[in-house]
């Protein structure tokens, strides 16, 4: 057991509450800058899109999983930031350095329209309006091929800073992994702050919320801004990573890929995010590895991925609706708490309060 | 000529389909007193703190706040006037802590940006520990201590009133409005809560009006009182006057028969 003396207010809201915890970052920190010495360079390209990917889940985080707001749209942010840095770096010659901004900001004005339906709808209905709007980006992107190069997609160089290129796929990963660092931390202060407190009321209560001076429709659709200007800039990271995108990388798939990864890493969690990246990444890998040792009949068929999502998204939602976070909090509190634990100590409690609306 | 008023009501109405749940309400609040609204179930006590509040439109008349018409503001621009509120049936964020609701209660006083909160240097961190602050005094006072990092969902239903009660004191109004502070207490929390009331009052300078049932804390703590009945003014004067009233107590008892 661990107390800690809380002797300023900093205390409450720093970032590393124990002195352990900051080591094991540190560590942590040591262990992803040298991944690139011991892994190999398909494990690289497979951290990298974990570090991708866990840029896009935080800012859908925020949105879904702080804010309350659904959104099946995210793909479509994810290609407009991907699109924007290709054409800006491709057609127009742009530095990568204006580019990767400029695909966050575009995707985060694609986003307020987006979030324009999140005013007046809620739940599924939201869920519906987003989808379709990520169906007319899709289609756009693929209609529109004298600026996108349609189903033939565009090609997309590395970026160069100075007279370095990261042509390599080491030097790409610590880009993303710096990147990765900085949207975290901006993160983590926008929730200890009155912007990210702010969100969390909306999602708890929408009455109480605009009672306490939020203003619903501001807050909402700036949710949906800093959601799509993170996935702007994970779109931008993908393409030049990839060194091509066409409209196959941005389907409602996606969409949905990215939902799943928030709620198997803990839905309103920061490392939750990360988690839930790690594990969609993952998930394809083992199950094309899996795919020999099972019976024909199941190994064979066609759509095992996508099954295998909606399986994995039901055994989350229905044994461990807090996710890989939830269960890695369990885990911590079971040994910090030795011998002290008891199996109803995470039992849910019912509630009875609140009936009207 | 009439002193500039702190807050009045004048010929409130509003309309819910066939039920007309106010109508031409007007009522004044003294500034420095504590103001009950006592009726009837369904008389609109409610409805008129939501009318102030804005959580309801009216469909006529105007709420006046020292001298500022305030029935035409936004739902969010009415607590940055200073009224602030409470909800009858607990209206906090379930899945914050006691600490986190508390804060939002400070929200109005927010004057950081966007920017400055993303970096929380400086101004965002300056106001972060201002907050911190003075929600502590209002845990001292409330006598929230034990409650500080527990989630809503954790605690205990008279501990939750408290808690919305400190959210609204957080907002530091100069009008408070309290939506049947007492239902669901148990004596010793309602006395409690008298005293509080009373401190509100005497020692932060804050006018209450509250809508309440419990007759013995409105007798004991209130220095005026309105009565409603179907949406309409019965009585007003001192709440020992007002229960005194024939048609307050025709309402509440029925006709001598």
């Amino acid at each position: 057991m661990r107390f800690i003396k809380r002797t300023t207010y900093m205390h409450d809201i720093q970032l590393f509450r124990y002195r352990s915890t900051l080591v094991w970052y540190l560590l942590l920190g040591v262990v992803v800058l040298a991944a690139p010495l011991s892994m190999g360079a398909y494990g690289m390209s497979l951290l990298t899109l974990v570090g991708i990917y866990a840029i896009v889940a935080l800012g859908l985080n925020l949105l879904t999983g702080f804010t309350g707001q659904i959104s099946l749209g995210h793909a479509a942010l994810f290609a407009v930031g991907a699109y924007t840095s290709a054409i800006l770096t491709g057609t127009h010659g742009v530095s990568f350095w204006l580019a990767l901004p400029a695909a966050g900001i575009l995707a985060a004005i694609v986003g307020i329209f987006i979030g324009l339906p999140a005013l007046r709808l809620k739940g599924l209905y939201l869920a519906i309006a987003t989808m379709g709007l990520g169906f007319i980006v899709e289609e756009i992107i693929v209609h529109w091929s004298s600026m996108t190069g349609g189903v033939n997609g565009l090609a997309v160089s590395r970026p160069v800073l100075g007279a370095f290129e990261f042509s390599s796929d080491d030097s790409f990963y610590y880009l993303v992994v710096s990147i990765l660092f900085i949207m975290t931390v901006i993160m983590k202060n926008l929730l200890r702050t009155p912007t990210g407190r702010a969100f969390v009321a909306i999602r708890d209560s929408d009455v109480a919320a605009s009672s306490m001076g939020i203003n619903l429709a501001a807050y909402k659709t700036i949710a949906f801004c800093i959601s799509a200007f993170y996935a702007g800039i994970a779109g931008s990271l993908f393409a030049h990573f990839m060194y091509f995108i066409g409209p196959e990388n941005f389907t409602f798939l996606i969409s949905i890929s990215f939902l799943v990864m928030i709620v198997v890493g803990g839905v309103g969690s920061v490392h939750g995010a990360v988690f839930g990246a790690i594990f969609i990444t993952l998930l394809p890998e083992f199950i094309s590895f899996t795919r020999g040792y099972l019976p024909e009949v199941i190994g064979k068929q066609v759509g095992l991925q996508e099954a295998t999502y909606g399986l994995v998204l039901i055994l989350f939602l229905r044994f461990e609706p807090m996710g890989l976070y939830g269960r890695w909090l369990k885990i911590k509190f079971y040994f910090e708490h030795f011998p002290f634990y008891k199996k109803d100590t995470f039992k849910r409690e019912r509630k009875f309060y609140r009936t009207e609306h | 000529m009439r002193e500039r008023q702190f807050f009045s009501v004048q010929n409130l109405s509003i309309r819910f389909g066939g039920i007309q749940a106010l109508k031409d309400v007007s009522l004044e609040v003294k500034p420095g007193s504590i103001h009950a609204l006592i009726g009837p179930n369904g008389a609109g006590k409610t409805t008129i703190l939501n009318c102030i509040s804005r959580v309801y439109k009216a469909d006529g008349g105007t709420v006046v706040f020292k001298g500022e018409d305030v029935s035409r503001l936004k739902p969010h621009q009415v607590v940055s006037r200073g009224i602030s509120r409470t909800f009858q049936n607990i209206e906090l964020f379930s899945n914050m802590t006691v600490m986190d609701n508390i804060l939002l209660g400070r929200h109005s006083k927010r004057q950081t940006s966007l920017l400055n909160d993303a970096l929380f240097w400086g101004k965002s961190q300056r106001q972060e520990m201002q907050f911190r602050e003075r929600v502590e005094e209002i845990i001292d006072f409330l006598d929230l201590q034990a409650y500080r990092n527990l989630p809503i969902s954790r605690i205990p239903y008279g501990v939750q009133k408290n808690v919305e009660l400190a959210r609204a004191l957080a907002a530091e109004p100069d009008l408070l409005l309290l939506d049947e502070p007492s239902s669901g207490l148990n004596v010793e929390e309602t006395q409690d809560l008298a005293f509080w009331i009373e401190d509100i009052k005497e020692d932060f300078g804050i006018t209450i009006l509250l809508v309440e049932h419990d007759m013995r804390l409105v007798m004991d703590v209130c220095d005026a009182a309105t009565a409603f009945n179907y949406g309409s003014v019965l009585a007003y004067g001192t709440p020992a006057d007002v229960v005194k009233d024939p048609e307050v107590v025709k309402a509440y008892l029925g006709e001598e028969g």
